[in-house]
């Protein structure tokens, strides 16, 4: 609960699966200022583990979502296990 | 300030609010709705001078608005006895109205938790300042702490926490004793989770000056609705007013005097958020 364990990288970036590139890029650049270490919002919430982590989630599913081979290789993962469904991606 | 003046608002859209003081030893509400010294409020519902709570509840000048005092409780009467909070909160939960805000005050002491926990429709108010918001996610982490030691028996709960590191303030100190939990009694665990998603915290930021971040409440709705069990709506913020300090200085009700202003619109729109 603390991280996004549970998360799939949409989840992770709030987003839905069908989101343009620049869906993607917008929600990295949020992300990223929400969990920076001098963010208002949750400066006090996070230990620097905490933090670490989930950045380190935010980090990779921006690297995933972002590059389109490898984003089609995880939706179909998705697809098979049944966190997605064709019409979610249109 | 925040509960006056919603408590206002509501009234003259012709609900019926009932608004208990509960800051109990630092009242200042009837301040706020330039409420008199009926000499009857919560001390003689709990002394025993009136039997019933509904004798205490006070029409107000304002229509469809009514007030349970606690001005005239003693000095210490933070330290509630278990009793009188049991008997305040039965009595509370029996007052028939479209809304009760019971205004409590800062912190994290049992009274205060217990209290909260009357409803599952929490409202909190934090500034954009560090200091404020750690204040708030401490009150999160300390209601679900509370919700967690209730639910649990004391021997389950020690049982539990025995073998597990709870030091410090960290946010999943809940989470890991849900956790260890749920590994002895599926059921259990799922029960509190259940519990806490229950809970509907909703908060406004209070006193947003020009040079702040005006989408600091969305940012923390975010995380807070991704990283705790339960939903959390922020409802608006409440632009800092130099008109706020005036009425309070002149000890008239905010919203009446200065309706006109940037701030009596953020609470108005705070009003109509809250009845739908």
């Amino acid at each position: 609960m603390t991280a996004f364990d549970d998360y799939t990288h949409y989840e992770i970036l709030d987003l839905p699966a069908n989101a343009t590139l620049d869906d993607i890029r917008k929600a990295y650049k949020e992300n990223l200022s929400i969990y920076d270490i001098d963010s208002l919002s949750t400066y006090s919430l996070f230990t620097t583990l905490e933090r670490e982590k989930i950045l380190a989630q935010v980090e990779s599913a921006f690297q995933i979502l972002v590059d389109g081979e490898k984003r089609k290789a995880y939706d179909k993962l998705l697809l098979v296990s049944g966190r997605l469904s064709p019409e979610m991606l249109r | 300030m925040i509960t006056a003046n919603l408590g206002v608002l509501l009234a003259r859209q012709g609900k019926r609010v009932v608004l208990v003081d509960l800051d109990l030893g630092a009242s200042n509400l009837h301040t706020f709705i330039e409420q008199p010294d009926t000499g009857r409020g919560l001390e003689s519902f709990l002394g025993k001078s009136v039997d019933q709570f509904s004798e205490v509840v006070m029409p107000t000048k304002i229509p469809n608005l009514f007030f349970v005092s606690s001005r005239n409780c003693l000095t210490e009467a933070a330290n509630l006895h278990t009793a009188h909070k049991l008997k305040i909160i039965r009595a509370i939960q029996k007052l028939d109205f479209d809304y009760v805000f019971m205004d409590l005050g800062a912190g994290t002491n049992f009274n205060m938790l217990d209290f909260f926990l009357t409803s599952k429709q929490g409202f909190f108010v934090c500034t954009p300042e560090p200091t404020s918001i750690e204040n708030s996610f401490n009150f999160i982490k300390a209601v679900y702490f509370r919700v967690i030691k209730k639910t649990l028996k004391q021997n389950t709960f020690n049982q539990v926490i025995r073998h597990l590191d709870l030091s410090g303030n960290t946010m999943d100190q809940s989470f890991r004793i849900i956790n260890a939990v749920t590994k002895q009694d599926h059921e259990k665990g799922a029960l509190l989770r259940e519990k806490l998603k229950g809970f509907h915290f909703r908060f406004v930021v209070n006193q947003l000056r020009r040079n702040d971040d005006p989408s600091l409440g969305s940012k923390i709705e975010k995380v807070c609705n991704r990283h705790f069990y339960s939903k959390f709506t922020f409802l608006g913020n409440i632009r800092f007013d130099d008109k706020i300090h005036d009425s309070i200085l002149m000890r008239k009700t905010f919203i009446t005097n200065y309706s006109y202003t940037r701030s009596a619109n953020d609470l108005a729109r705070i009003a109509r958020s809250i009845n739908i």
